[in-house]
């Protein structure tokens, strides 16, 4: 059974983050500040924190500077900050993701079981042929997409273009590009087709599909598939 | 028609007066050049001030002449050139004045009633000052010679001075070249004022170049170079009059308009400027008698300083200067007048710029920092900005802190609201998930769950558009594909529009349209549009999206028809917090177009709303390249 860590000042978070948490079959401790969860980290095995930022006492940021120091737990933001600025520094502060306030109750459940895959088990054995980007492995060998350990069901088109991105990622592709290597067939110059298969896809693999991780829009360039 | 005609001057105006006055220099100096070249003289070989080698020329081809004159010429002073010989008489001294109409050179011979001669050296009649010199009047010619040391060459004693004859010959009219060697002199004379005006216009044009990247709230510095003008209107009337007095031929009237056509045609031009574009803004120092006005209450010392300086000038006389005639001797002194102008010009000029300086870096709220002036009047100007720049200093402050203040406040509510907020939706989910209620509380969970979500949205875009407005956003603007981006909005919301039975009929003018734009905040733009447009559209309606370019900018333009009717103004709808639909029922907030709009603004674009009837138009403008 995993151990999770809710740190948050506001007691109605914490218990109702719990309530879903324990439904999930998680164990689960509450903290109302840095310090206390310092000390819960210090003493118990955790496999994952939720994490507060504005907080009496100790802030979010300086907590997961400390935890950083000896130890890999997966740390997520719990936070009502939303500037970009604020994100930067609590990816900087060592946290490996970011939920802004208010969330739903559900994305941050899907997130929880992300990261605790990604964490336990990092450095599984993929098929040596296998494109793997971040959580999402492509294998094409046996033409399946797998997104944290789970099987994602993709029509071929859907295939098609995960795979062309997966292969160049990093790289930025016009629609016109994606739709000339997946469709090969003339592009019109006016078509939303791409663009929806793309929000398909993202539906599919992504647990935010409004704030993507994976599939990535570059405004005005295009997509592209994240280099993670 | 105003604001064209005052860029092709910045384009072409100053330079081409500066080209005009650079023409009339060459010409002045070609004409020059002519004049020696017929004299046989070296070019330019002397200054042009002094025109002693040109004296010296002349001499050695009268003598030339002389000695083929002198034989027909000798014997007593008959000559009907020479009309009126007046000679005093002193044992030791021999004077006599020779009074014709013509410049004269030659030989004075005297012999005495023993027969002994005398001879002078080569004289010639002095070139007459211009007063002197009219139709009608003479040259007066003064010849002097020690007699004493003459006479004692004499084989016997001089005894009877009363009964001397004077024979004066090798007398040769200098008719042709007088009048040559006039041109000449007028040559040297125009050409000098040209250079020295050619210097004055190029002084005036740095000092302008100087102060032209403050041009900004500045009026036209061409509106401020009438004190140029003036200043050649001065010369020309001043040469007009000594060529009217001297009583010379309308040629040289011609001449000296001919050689002055800058005074002319800038007045010419300034009147008709003047009369096709209105009243321009003269300041008060233009004017070459006001600024004197304006000097004599400002620079008292150095004024008097001047006058006494030329005072001494003309006291000392042509002392130093034995070489000048008396004309030449006047335009130097008011050469010198010029030069001290122009260089008080720069003065005035360069201090009037720094001015200009101060003033604009006070009005973008820098702090006032000294600078030295030369002239006393700008050292006090500038010592007045001292207080107003701490004023401006003190108001940016106090307005950043209180804009500070309100984006930090709505910042801290909007993250106070956020905190319960999560609570709110969090249990109205678990609520949702149990199932155990009845239809009815059902039902009004589902309320709170939708005004929850509208709640979260809200504080989502107060936040953004409090950050927007307080100007605390910063861009980061690059070349951005904005048919790219359309399209990529119209992928992302095709599932909506179809949701809501919208047809979406997208146009461009051509497949690529490049633009200036940050990449982020243009899709905020279009994604507030966009789901305006689904949010508000009547189902089964079409939407046109139409984008191309024009002129120095991308435009969009996004027509749909209103699902209400629209009974507000465009102007009204913009404002924050007011939707088209009065009760508000919509699922929006109002804030969508504010925030589209000023993230448009602080793209250097435009978003412009049009309502007709039912049909809602967008337009959105942004630039096209940077700037």
């Amino acid at each position: 059974m995993y151990h999770i860590l809710v740190v948050d000042d506001d007691k109605e978070i914490r218990s109702s983050l719990q309530i879903y948490l324990e439904e999930e079959g998680y164990r689960v401790t509450l903290c109302a500040d840095g310090q206390q969860a310092l000390s819960v980290v210090l003493e118990q095995k955790v496999h994952l924190i939720l994490l507060d930022i504005m907080m009496p006492v100790m802030d979010g940021f300086e907590t997961a500077r400390r935890i950083r120091k000896f130890s890999a737990v997966p740390i997520l933001f719990l936070t009502a900050k939303t500037q970009s600025m604020d994100m930067i520094m609590g990816l900087n502060a060592g946290a490996d993701d970011y939920i802004t306030k208010p969330f739903e109750p559900l994305e941050v459940m899907a997130r929880v079981r992300s990261n605790l895959r990604r964490y336990t088990k990092l450095g599984a054995f993929h098929e040596p042929e296998a494109i793997v980007v971040g959580g999402l492995v492509i294998d094409d060998s046996s033409k399946t997409v797998t997104v944290d350990g789970d099987l994602v069901r993709l029509t071929p088109l859907e295939y098609n273009m995960l795979l062309f991105l997966a292969k160049h990622k990093g790289q930025v592709f016009t629609i016109q590009q994606i739709h000339n290597q997946v469709w090969k067939e003339p592009f019109t110059g006016n078509e939303k087709k791409v663009v929806v298969h793309i929000s398909h896809l993202r539906e599919k693999i992504e647990i935010n599909p409004r704030e993507p991780r994976y599939l990535k829009a570059v405004w005005g360039l295009g997509y592209k598939m994240e280099n993670l | 028609m105003k604001l064209k005609y005052k860029e092709t001057l910045q384009k072409w105006g100053l330079y081409g007066k500066l080209y005009i006055y650079l023409i009339i220099l060459l010409a002045c100096a070609l004409y020059l050049l002519r004049m020696e070249y017929r004299f046989g003289l070296e070019p330019f070989s002397k200054s042009y001030i002094n025109s002693k080698s040109f004296e010296r020329q002349l001499q050695k081809d009268i003598d030339t002449l002389s000695y083929f004159m002198d034989e027909y010429l000798t014997g007593p002073m008959n000559s009907s050139y020479v009309e009126y010989i007046e000679s005093y008489w002193h044992p030791s001294n021999f004077k006599f004045e020779i009074i014709g109409k013509h410049l004269v050179t030659g030989n004075v011979i005297l012999i005495n009633n023993t027969g002994a001669t005398a001879s002078t050296a080569r004289v010639s009649s002095q070139w007459p000052m211009f007063y002197q010199y009219r139709d009608g009047y003479s040259i007066h010619t003064n010849l002097s010679f020690d007699v004493e040391e003459k006479w004692s060459k004499f084989e016997s004693p001089w005894l009877d001075l009363t009964s001397v004859t004077i024979y004066i010959y090798g007398f040769q009219v200098n008719d042709v070249y007088g009048q040559s060697y006039n041109e000449y002199d007028n040559a040297v004379v125009f050409s000098y004022f040209a250079l020295m005006l050619f210097l004055l216009f190029a002084g005036l044009l740095i000092t302008i170049d100087f102060s032209w990247q403050y041009h900004t709230s500045r009026p036209l510095p061409w509106d401020n170079l009438y004190l140029e003008e003036t200043i050649c209107l001065f010369i020309l009337a001043l040469l007009t009059i000594v060529y009217f007095t001297r009583g010379r031929s309308w040629l040289d009237i011609i001449l000296v308009a001919g050689i002055s056509p800058f005074p002319v045609s800038l007045l010419l031009f300034s009147f008709v400027r003047q009369r096709m574009y209105g009243h321009i803004n003269y300041s008060d120092n233009c004017w070459l008698f006001s600024r004197l006005r304006m000097d004599w209450q400002h620079q008292k010392t150095y004024v008097v300083g001047s006058l006494l300086l030329y005072a001494l000038i003309l006291l000392l006389g042509n002392w130093g200067f034995t070489q000048l005639s008396w004309p030449k001797y006047l335009y130097f002194i008011l050469s010198l007048a010029l030069l001290q102008l122009l260089f008080y010009s720069f003065r005035v000029r360069l201090d009037r710029s720094k001015l200009m300086m101060q003033i604009a870096s006070v009005s973008v709220g820098e702090t006032y920092t000294k600078i030295n002036y030369r002239t006393s009047y700008y050292r006090k100007a500038s010592a007045l900005l001292e207080p107003l720049s701490d004023q401006i200093q003190h108001l940016v402050t106090e307005s950043l802190k209180a804009e500070r203040l309100k984006v930090d406040l709505i910042t801290n509510v909007s993250h106070d609201l956020k905190t319960p907020l999560t609570s709110i939706i969090t249990y109205i989910r678990l609520l949702e998930r149990d199932g155990e209620l009845s239809p009815r509380s059902a039902e009004y969970v589902k309320v709170l769950s939708d005004k929850s979500l509208h709640l979260k949205s809200l504080t989502e875009d107060l936040l953004e558009a409090a950050r927007i407005t307080s100007g605390s956003e910063s861009i980061s603007p690059s070349r951005l594909d904005f048919a790219e981006m359309i399209l990529q909005a119209n992928g992302e919301f095709a599932l909506r529009f179809e949701d809501a039975q919208l047809d979406l009929i997208s146009n461009f003018e051509k497949p690529h349209l490049y633009a200036w734009i940050d990449g982020a905040k243009t899709w905020r733009i279009l994604s507030n549009l966009y789901s305006n447009v689904a949010k508000h559209s009547l189902p089964g309606t079409r939407v046109y999206v139409d984008a191309g370019i024009e002129d120095d900018h991308v435009w969009l333009c996004i027509k749909n028809t209103s699902r209400l009717q629209l009974n507000i103004p465009a102007e009204e709808l913009m404002e924050r917090f007011v939707q088209g639909d009065p009760s508000r029922s919509s699922g929006g907030n109002g804030l969508g177009l504010t925030i589209a709009r000023e993230l448009a603004s602080l793209q250097d674009g435009k978003l412009e709303l049009t309502i007709l009837g039912d049909l809602f138009m967008v337009r959105v403008e942004l630039p096209r390249t940077e700037n």
